[in-house]
């Protein structure tokens, strides 16, 4: 196998593997066992906006050796940069401490030891790995442990579903006559939203800049994300087929971590269930530190500080200092006691409020042709761009009103 | 602000309309008991593939212990609602089955990973009796 295929196998693997959040685990269980698969497709456009923004944000990482934040002050001014900070940071945080709350909940699934016991020696181990670890050997290791989510799809064929009945549910995209439409909307919306969370593309940008993206790798980077995400949205598919097929006819309605996976023990029994906590264990720690970077990447590039894990700490002490404090708020957070599920929940409302926040001025700066020339985005970039980008403001706007509405989908 | 007499009216009709519509979605004696017991089905019914899951798992799992411990919180809770039931009779029949049933979840939990399916069999008998009564009250799914 030729250098540049091994790089864009394992670049295409690790994208599949850290596609897959506690949101899209909560967010896809919850609508399986709600809605059987009437709602995949949401999930599927949500791997359409993920990959039309992420192939944007690569582009103008590539191109100007610079991450999208950053460029986003450059031309939007502080303002409007203040404003998709504001939003997306604490959007961020709240994702931090949903994600190490889904670490936690992992650890007790395996251990049956009290979730609370685990919290800040995860926060720490998470500090740890940021701190001493390499980008790309953390990125490519996580991303590859995630991939024995992958087991939920192995599960299904285990469960032997009524593959006709799945595929009703799949063509009848509306909810099932017993359930409420608002309800049906509110779920659709968190969602979408697990599928475009604001860090993604935070996280993306940033880490090209770590890596060095240049012109040349755009084929290899536009790879990761065409082939990547789209297969890790197969995952969370998986995810909610097997909620479909064993909780949706059983009329359970999910709440917890521990009724996700129990399809997986049922189709596979005590070797599926380790294999699923490793993935899901791997999956959200990944996330966490995505996410703790993210919120010191955003903060570092508003205010104009250097950035970065390669730089030394000493060399960049306020970035590695606000990814700490982040990752303390967050345990803070996890620690007293809230159900880490509703926290993923009302963090993926409050990041679809966001949303347009964090596209638009990537959907701007990817037109500039001032920064990037000829990369700039062609009609088809710009069409699909748009249509998501209306997508995203009507989630956006509906998002509060559906939540106090249905007492955030009850 | 001087906002126009027409535009008030127009508001305050609004909100007596949302108002009566809440008031009325909340009147319906048998709804509640059905959005009431179907919770407690569901967590009924996630107990009983609890029970599949451990026929094929002999060894000790955590995650399924978990699994009835965090239902036995869930029917708690929907203990909860039950309390908060018009209907007298609809409220001590659920109210009762979520007692039962979260009974059924320690006995259960006591079990669990033990090696053998002794007392499965009649704890699922039980639980099926408990889905079974929520049925008489209309909870069907």
């Amino acid at each position: 196998m030729s250098k540049r295929l091994l790089a864009v196998t394992l670049g295409v693997l690790t994208a599949v593997g850290g596609f897959v959040d506690i949101g899209d685990l909560v967010e896809s269980g919850v609508v399986g066992a709600r809605y059987g698969m009437a709602l995949v497709w949401v999930t599927l456009l949500g791997v359409l906006g993920i990959c039309v923004y992420a192939d944007m944000s690569g582009r103008v990482v590539a191109v100007s050796g610079r991450p999208v934040f950053d460029l986003i002050r450059e031309r939007l001014g502080p303002r409007m940069a203040l404003l998709n900070l504001a939003g997306s940071f604490l959007i961020t945080l709240l994702t931090v401490s949903a994600e190490i709350g889904g670490v936690a909940l992992t650890i007790e699934l395996a251990s049956g030891v009290d979730r609370l016991i685990w919290v800040l020696p995860i926060g720490v181990l998470v500090w740890l790995v940021i701190w001493r670890v390499g980008f790309e050997r953390m990125e490519t290791g996580f991303g590859l442990g995630g991939l024995a989510i992958g087991v939920f799809a192995v599960a299904i064929f285990f469960l032997h579903p009524d593959w006709s009945s799945l595929g009703a549910q799949i063509a009848g995209f509306g909810p099932p006559p017993d359930q409420a439409l608002p309800t049906y909307a509110y779920h659709a919306v968190a969602l979408f939203a697990s599928a475009m969370t604001p860090y993604e593309v935070f996280f993306f940008s940033s880490g090209g800049v770590e890596e060095g993206w240049k012109v040349k790798d755009l084929p290899v980077q536009r790879a990761n994300v065409l082939l990547g995400f789209p297969l890790g949205g197969l995952l969370a598919i998986a995810v909610m087929a097997c909620a479909a097929t064993v909780l949706f006819p059983a009329g359970v309605d999910v709440g917890q971590l521990s009724q996700i996976v129990l399809p997986v023990t049922l189709a596979l029994g005590t070797a599926g269930l380790v294999i699923v906590l490793i993935g899901i264990f791997a999956a959200t720690f990944g996330a966490a530190l995505e996410t703790g970077l993210s919120s010191g990447y955003m903060l570092a590039q508003y205010f104009g500080w250097d950035w970065g894990k390669r730089r030394a700490p000493r060399n960049a002490a306020r970035f590695h200092v606000s990814v700490a404090a982040g990752l303390l708020v967050a345990v803070l957070v996890v620690q007293t006691g809230i159900d880490p599920v509703g926290l993923t929940e009302i963090s993926l409302i409050f990041s679809a409020v966001a949303l347009p926040l964090t596209y638009l001025p990537v959907l701007i700066v990817a037109n500039d042709r001032e920064y990037l020339g000829k990369h700039a985005n062609g009609h088809f970039s710009n069409i699909v761009g748009f249509a998501m980008l209306v997508v995203i403001a009507v989630a956006a706007l509906v998002a509060i009103p559906l939540m106090i509405f249905t007492g955030a989908g009850q | 602000m001087n906002v126009p007499r027409r535009t008030r009216f127009r508001a305050a009709a609004a909100l007596a309309a949302v108002a009566a519509l809440t008031a009325g979605c909340g009147a319906d004696p048998q709804a509640d008991v059905v959005h009431a017991g179907r919770e407690i089905r569901g967590q009924l019914e996630l107990l009983r593939l609890v029970i599949t899951a451990d026929r094929d798992s002999v060894p000790p799992v955590p995650s399924l212990s978990i699994t009835v411990r965090d239902a036995a919180d869930e029917l708690g809770s929907a203990g909860q609602d039950v309390g908060d039931l018009t209907d007298d009779r609809a409220r001590a029949a659920l109210a009762s089955i979520t007692d039962r049933g979260v009974a059924l979840a320690h006995r259960l939990d006591a079990g669990l990973g033990d090696g053998t399916d002794a007392g499965l069999d009649e704890i699922d008998a039980q639980l099926q009796g408990l889905i079974g009564e929520l049925a008489r009250w209309g909870v069907t799914r």
